[in-house]
């Protein structure tokens, strides 16, 4: 089994691959926002 | 507390049956919701509404509140702790949002099954709720494979929290 480990004596930094995650997640809540805004999708749209 | 050995496989496979299950469940979820949403039939659309109701209350709603639940007993159970490593913060943060945006959009889920089973829906009924279902099942199916992924690739990252009680372990280990 692997087990946590970090054996810098600094404290560690935001890792690349969360920082990455994080530009995807609010390119993402970016697009819901816009699709709400414009009316594409969304509740109440009972044609 | 880290669990015994026996304990911890048990509960892994816990972890793994529900969370897998959930998965799999929310990609039925959208199978449906696309074929309601394309369905011209209107029995094939009320048979498709229907099935999601149930679908979403005996087998998402239970396991949407089993997984999170089971993650929290492995974490706590285990070396990895819950706010130690970003992987296992990360997946928290995306799955108890998840399960609270889940039991409010079960509004829609019941009020498009409640009109399906009434008068069927066909072509432009309901068609903004009816797509909202699809694109929030996509999001919800992305966002447990992104959960499955971290915890099988377990990216490296400490926390500020994690590496200061790791430092504090092994001065304790190591006097």
């Amino acid at each position: 089994m692997i087990e946590p480990r970090e054996s810098k004596a600094t404290p560690p930094g935001i890792p690349r691959w969360l920082k990455l995650f994080g530009m995807v997640a609010a390119a993402f809540l970016v697009l819901v926002i816009i699709l709400h805004l414009t009316g594409l999708v969304g509740m109440g749209h009972h044609h | 507390m880290v669990m015994p050995p026996g304990l911890r496989k048990f509960a892994l496979t816990l972890h793994m049956v529900t969370s897998v299950g959930w998965l799999g469940a929310v990609a039925t979820f959208l199978a449906l919701a696309i074929a309601g949403l394309g369905g011209r039939d209107a029995g094939m659309t009320r048979a498709a509404y229907l099935s999601m109701d149930t679908v979403a209350w005996y087998v998402i709603v239970p396991l949407s509140f089993a997984s999170p639940l089971t993650g929290l007993v492995q974490s706590l159970g285990t070396p990895w702790g819950l706010f130690r490593q970003y992987w296992v913060l990360l997946k928290l943060l995306m799955t108890i949002p998840s399960t609270l945006l889940l039991l409010v959009h079960m509004g829609p889920i019941d009020y498009t099954a409640g009109i399906a089973a009434k008068t069927g829906l066909s072509g432009a009924d309901l068609h903004g709720m009816r797509m909202q279902l699809v694109i929030e099942a996509s999001a919800a199916l992305f966002v447990l494979l992104t959960a499955t992924v971290l915890s099988v690739y377990k990216p490296k990252g400490m926390t500020r929290y994690g590496w200061r009680k790791q430092n504090m372990e092994r001065s304790i280990a190591q006097p």
